[in-house]
């Protein structure tokens, strides 16, 4: 199942921040990493995902660093930083709200007293 | 780029993608190096579980796809990478954009500014001539005659030069030769006494060689100098005259150069003008000399103030600063562009014409920085009329009156003028109201020479000094009392005995009671300035020194 590409703009960088709380990866592994743990459901297109990078790192919300693999390689990793953090859980507390409002909308759930 | 070996590894379609962003990028190379680089890895790692070349050639465009537009990823990513760009460099970038945005407009200013050219659309040599030149028949113009004189005049041999004195002073060699050459200027002289039987003096102001740039600044003078030197033969032959016992004829003498310096007051320069005033100062210290030497009787007295009433019949010759004003308007027409908006501005590359004319070579670079801070057209026009209506106007005050009123509306409005904005005005102005000063002593001169000349009239014919200069009024001698500009009241008389004292109060404005300070014939080394300080003294026109 595909998103439209305006919804999925919102939730791409609560995405990246989420999977990169869990550990450093780089730009491929990135975006294998969002496809599988979302089952295939959200698929954010590769041309997407490096503008996004920069523009988290550009507010500092990841970093990144040029590291060599055991084979040589060099990889550029992403991390994120501590405002990254912040802002995830910030972020996420925003979703859920969100997620719950809009259940109450359309009658999937009882909305809980605030 | 320089392409890693994984680079090169990739099918070609993607390295056509790859450097097709990088290409349209179009941001710094470090930074085009490392997205290559970063692509690179992306498309590497994609690609690492397809060895079939068949498999590898379509997953490789199935990734293309994904990727989308490449000039719209190159802008993306060239967004987020100027994002990245920390606050310094930032500052750095823009200052820099800044800094160039300047330039270039500057560059284009300067185009502009060094392109415009000045319109000269009023001839003011052609107004000048019209103004200067008297409706009167042209038998009574005086210049063919000093034409004559000139191209007569022969000039002093330089062993002359460093002969000064007094005539009758000097050795018998440097009389002989003061003598043959005053012999030898007597066909000049002649022209010069039938110029000064003329009622006027008039020439054609002409640009001479400075023709092929027409500018009123750079108008010939021819002559002027020949002009003084041929009231130097009046003097040397009056003196000559005197010192042989022909005092009447030293008289008649004197008398021509008074005339000669009138005629030449009657122009319209300036310069002119300054010339005349010294050829009449020579005439009337030179007349008062031989009357000092030579006592006149009653008659030839009574003649002699006729012919000096004659001479100065009317009005006392007009002093203006009209030239001086026109002068200014037609450097400022051929120096500044018209006016008009972005228009008015002083045009460097006139300026150095204008150093030529003025024999003062000015540099493009210098005339440029030169223009660029100086006023505009119009401004410098009015503060110049400004200025120069207050220079006509101070013509009204006498030294005295501007001294004890402290009336220096010239002086200020000109130190006022920033040196830089209005370099031009400052350059035309400053000496000007000196000018004024010139023709006031000219005027008492006049004056006291009348009265001198009424004064021994008077003595001759009742045996007596007259009590007071009212009493010459009175008696017919003069038509006015005449007054002091170094004072507010009249020129100062005391009868001494056997002889009596005429007087200025001087540039110090203090009676002095007829002081005579060797060297200093106005009390101008005094600095103008009362007090016991300066080398005091006044204007002694009578005795005689």
């Amino acid at each position: 199942m595909k998103f439209e590409s305006e919804l999925l703009k919102g939730v791409a960088p609560v995405v990246v921040l989420e999977i990169l709380s869990q550990g450093r990866m780089y730009g491929y592994e990135l975006s294998d990493a969002i496809e599988k743990r979302s089952g295939n459901v959200l698929s954010l297109g590769r041309g997407t995902l490096y503008p996004l990078l920069y523009n988290l790192e550009a507010k500092g919300l990841i970093s990144a660093a040029w590291e060599s693999n055991e084979s040589g390689r060099q990889r550029r990793y992403y991390s994120i930083t501590g405002i990254g953090k912040d802002e995830l859980a910030r972020q996420k507390q925003q979703w859920l709200d969100l997620q719950r409002g809009v259940a109450t909308v359309f009658g999937f759930a009882v909305p809980q007293p605030a | 780029m320089n392409p890693n070996p994984q680079f090169s590894a990739l099918p070609a379609i993607v390295q056509e993608f790859i450097d097709g962003i990088i290409r349209k990028m179009g941001y710094r190379r470090s930074v085009r190096q490392e997205v290559h680089q970063e692509l690179t890895a992306h498309f590497t790692d994609a690609l690492k579980n397809c060895t079939d070349p068949t498999l590898r050639q379509q997953r490789a465009e199935s990734l293309l796809a994904d990727f989308g537009d490449a000039e719209m990823l190159a802008k993306l990513i060239r967004r987020g990478k100027i994002r990245c760009r920390p606050w310094w460099r930032t500052a750095v970038v823009r200052s820099l954009q800044g800094v160039t945005a300047f330039f270039v407009l500057f560059v284009f200013y300067l185009v502009w500014f060094s392109l415009g050219r000045p319109t000269v659309r009023i001839d003011y040599l052609q107004m000048l001539n019209d103004k200067a030149r008297p409706q009167v028949a042209d038998a009574d113009n005086a210049w063919p005659q000093y034409e004559k004189a000139i191209d007569l005049f022969v000039k002093k041999s330089e062993d002359m030069f460093n002969i000064t004195g007094r005539f009758k002073e000097l050795s018998a060699q440097d009389q002989q030769k003061i003598r043959q050459w005053v012999t030898a200027n007597q066909p000049a002289w002649d022209q010069v006494v039938a110029a000064t039987g003329k009622s006027y003096c008039f020439r054609n102001y002409t640009l001479g060689e400075n023709a092929a740039r027409p500018i009123l600044l750079g108008v010939m003078l021819p002559h002027i100098s020949e002009v003084r030197d041929l009231a130097r033969v009046g003097q040397q032959l009056a003196q000559i005259q005197v010192t042989d016992g022909q005092s009447d004829k030293a008289i008649g003498t004197c008398l021509v150069m008074i005339r000669q310096g009138k005629q030449w007051m009657g122009q319209a320069t300036l310069i002119e003008y300054l010339v005349g005033i010294a050829i009449g100062s020579m005439g009337q210290e030179e007349l008062t000399r031989v009357l000092a030497q030579s006592p006149q009787n009653a008659e030839s007295l009574a003649k002699i103030r006729g012919e000096l009433a004659s001479i100065w019949s009317g009005e006392y010759p007009k002093f203006s600063f009209e030239w001086e004003r026109l002068t200014f308007l037609d450097a400022v027409q051929n120096i500044f562009t018209e006016g008009g908006p972005g228009g008015g501005h002083l045009s460097p590359r006139a300026m150095t014409l204008f150093g030529q004319i003025m024999d003062d070579p000015m540099p493009i670079p210098i005339a440029a920085s030169m223009a660029l801070v100086h006023a505009g057209r119009t401004e410098t026009v009015e503060r110049g009329n400004e200025i120069y209506k207050a220079l006509e106007d101070s013509i009204a005050y006498t030294p005295w009156q501007r001294k004890t009123q402290n009336l220096r509306l010239p002086e200020q409005l000109v130190e006022k003028l920033s040196s830089r904005r209005f370099a031009l005005l400052r350059s035309f102005v400053p000496a000007l109201s000196k000018a004024i000063e010139r023709y006031y002593r000219s005027k008492v001169s006049t004056e006291a020479t009348k009265t001198i000349v009424a004064i021994l009239e008077y003595k001759a014919g009742k045996g007596r000094w007259p009590e007071t200069l009212g009493e010459l009024k009175s008696a017919g001698f003069l038509s006015t009392v005449p007054m002091d500009p170094y004072s507010d009241g009249p020129l100062m008389y005391r009868k001494d005995g056997e002889s009596f004292t005429l007087y200025s109060r001087g540039c110090d404005l203090d009676d002095d009671g007829g002081k005579i300070v060797a060297g200093d014939l106005w009390g101008e080394n005094a600095g103008g300035q009362h007090g016991p300080d300066g080398p005091d003294g006044d204007r002694v026109f009578w005795p005689v020194n």
